[in-house]
């Protein structure tokens, strides 16, 4: 019982994880448009920059952060302007295309820079820090705290998109580009401050992703499928429904590891296509806000 | 494409397979490798491109069918006993099986997604092959001596048995793809990728067009991994079903040389083979060079090379006339 009891916490726990990787990644898709193939690699890139930040003042990957999101903001914002505005987006075939050929370009530059040895972030003793509310029961602090970091990401990321004015352009630009150009929307500036906000879900995730997980210059690959299947079972634009996806897939992963390690990843995927057969609009569809 | 022109590039690829065919008559081994090596490239680049560029079909998970069919004739010459010669054939009904479902599920999703659902397919097609005992789990496993014997008794024997399958595969691929392009529902099959409405008004069922079209694709495609085991000897999770390979390369191949043309493919495949010989010392650096020039591509010139290398010779041509007529 106290067995179950653990893998049903565990993967809850890892949900708040996968739901930071997608909740850059719906942006991308639901306001961008741009099938962001290198938003793993993106991940993982950022997470090898907060690697070097932290080997090189000594300091603990959550001080790092503060350096971090300002270079990644910078370095999306410089990607934005160099790279996706200057794509032809009438065919969502090249753009997709270009993130392609800069996720090889990711991959194969980590891999001449840093080897393909795996590498961690060093958060010092709270990785190992844990509470037993009951006999038998363990949490890991380190991963309650992530689902607290996510769960106040998605809430911050809601207020932005349903509250501000901001939000209400992002999500005209993203019902129709068109009509929001006629209403006097400015579609260029919107998508810079979107990706903004993709980069700061990135920032986060990478040291993150870092701190919980092992990583090296192909992982990204991996944390696409998760983000991608995350955000296809909640519900394209749907901050919550999101949440809620990730704790199903982090589920499937923790009960299929409890049967065999090696399925810990097939039973991710088996759930993903199966909910996609059963519902191919996602478990928690758009909500109209 | 009016009758004779049809007729011409039919007779253009049939010339061109004839004189291929006396290559291991005539070249050394590590030639025939590298052409062997060339046709399949060329293959699989074609067959990406029917679907990307014609039908409107992103698919980035093609290494499933590729390491389908290893795995498949793997498991009917070695534990089934079946002949080698039959299994190549039967690895075609075997890709075209599980293709047809896999395109039915993952055509719920729209393009963008459909490519990444596909690539989620592999995997899983990969993590379940690649953890049976039968194929040797994680490490794979190696084909009889005797399974190999039947492609020729000598190692000379088999690199030429193995050049004159893949040109055969080849011929069949670029054969099919010109007769479909070129027949009577070509035009109707080229409108799908841009405009679906005019595909239906032409009579086109976009759905069974591209069901029937993908499945095809993954018989033809299972074939070329069978075809590509043979030169391993070998099968593993991780080389059979290998992304690299079998989808990354591919897609750069298609985009650099031009995405939606015939001669793209032909015309990328030779670049890449060229551009791989020449900084392949430099190792992941060619991989990232890669990247570098399919973005290039996309972003001043989506059409690829093709339309390049058209346009330099059409300046060159004007600039001669026009040196010509001034003197």
């Amino acid at each position: 019982m106290t067995d179950i009891a653990n893998v049903v916490i565990q993967g809850v726990l890892l949900g708040g994880l996968f739901a930071i990787y997608a909740l850059g990644l719906s942006l991308v898709f639901g306001v961008l448009r741009i099938v962001n193939i290198a938003h793993g690699d993106v991940l993982v890139l950022v997470a090898y920059v907060a690697l070097v930040i932290c080997d090189s003042f000594s300091i603990s990957p959550f001080l790092a952060l503060l350096a971090l999101i300002p270079l990644a903001l910078l370095g999306g914002f410089a990607f934005q302007v160099g790279v996706f505005e200057r794509v032809d987006r009438r065919d969502p075939l090249v753009p997709m295309l270009v993130a392609f050929g800069f996720a090889v370009v990711i991959q194969n530059g980590l891999l001449l820079l840093f080897g393909t040895n795996p590498r961690k972030l060093d958060a010092g003793a709270i990785e190992q820090l844990g509470v037993s509310p009951f006999p038998g029961i363990n949490v890991s602090v380190l991963a309650v705290m992530i689902l607290v970091i996510a769960i106040v990401l998605i809430a911050i990321f809601q207020a932005i998109l349903y509250r501000s004015r901001f939000g209400i352009r992002v999500r005209a630009v993203s019902d129709s580009e068109e009509n929001a150009r006629l209403i006097g929307v400015d579609i260029t500036a919107t998508f810079r401050k979107a990706f903004m906000m993709v980069m700061l879900t990135v920032a986060v995730g990478a040291v993150l992703m870092g701190i919980k997980t092992n990583f090296d210059p192909f992982s990204g690959a991996s944390r696409l499928l998760i983000a991608f299947e995350v955000v296809v079972i909640g519900g394209l634009g749907n901050l919550w429904g999101t949440l809620a996806a990730g704790i199903v897939i982090g589920l499937a992963q923790m009960v299929g590891a409890s049967i065999d390690v090696s399925y810990q990843t097939l039973a991710g995927h088996l759930v993903f296509l199966v909910i996609l057969l059963i519902r191919p609009q996602g478990l928690f569809p758009k909500v109209v806000g | 494409m009016t009758q004779i022109h049809v007729r011409s590039s039919l007779l253009v690829l049939a010339l061109a397979l004839a004189l291929l065919a006396l290559g291991p008559l005539l070249l050394g081994r590590s030639e025939i490798r590298y052409l062997t090596d060339l046709f399949v490239l060329i293959a699989v680049a074609q067959l990406w491109n029917l679907l990307a560029g014609y039908l409107g079909i992103v698919s980035i998970g093609q290494h499933a069918f590729v390491g389908l069919g290893t795995y498949g004739f793997f498991a009917l010459t070695q534990l089934f006993g079946v002949h080698p010669f039959l299994s190549l054939a039967l690895a075609f009904p075997i890709g075209c099986l599980v293709a047809l479902p896999s395109f039915l599920l993952l055509a719920r999703l729209r393009l963008a997604y459909f490519a990444i659902a596909s690539w989620v397919l592999a995997e899983v097609l990969m993590l379940v092959l690649g953890q049976r005992p039968e194929f040797g789990g994680g490490t794979g496993s190696s084909f009889a001596t005797e399974t190999i014997r039947m492609f020729g008794a000598g190692v000379n024997d088999r690199i030429a048995t193995s050049y004159w399958l893949c040109l055969g595969m080849l011929g069949v691929v670029m054969g099919s793809m010109l007769l479909l392009l070129t027949s009577r529902a070509g035009l109707a099959i080229r409108a799908l990728r841009d405009d679906e409405t005019a595909a239906v008004a032409a009579g086109i069922n976009p759905l069974l067009t591209r069901a029937v079209l993908f499945s095809l694709c993954g018989g033809m495609l299972a074939v070329i991994g069978a075809l590509d085991t043979l030169q391993k000897l070998r099968i593993s999770p991780a080389g059979s079903f290998s992304l690299q390979d079998w989808t990354v390369m591919i897609i750069f191949v298609v985009v650099i040389g031009g995405l939606g043309t015939v001669s793209g493919p032909i015309v990328g495949a030779i670049a890449f083979v060229v551009f791989r010989e020449t900084l392949s010392d430099f190792g992941p650096l060619y991989l990232a060079a890669m990247g570098v020039l399919a973005i290039g591509v996309m972003l001043f010139e989506p059409r690829g090379l093709v339309v390049i290398l058209a346009r330099t010779v059409k300046s060159l041509r004007a600039r001669r006339n026009g040196l010509a007529g001034g003197a």
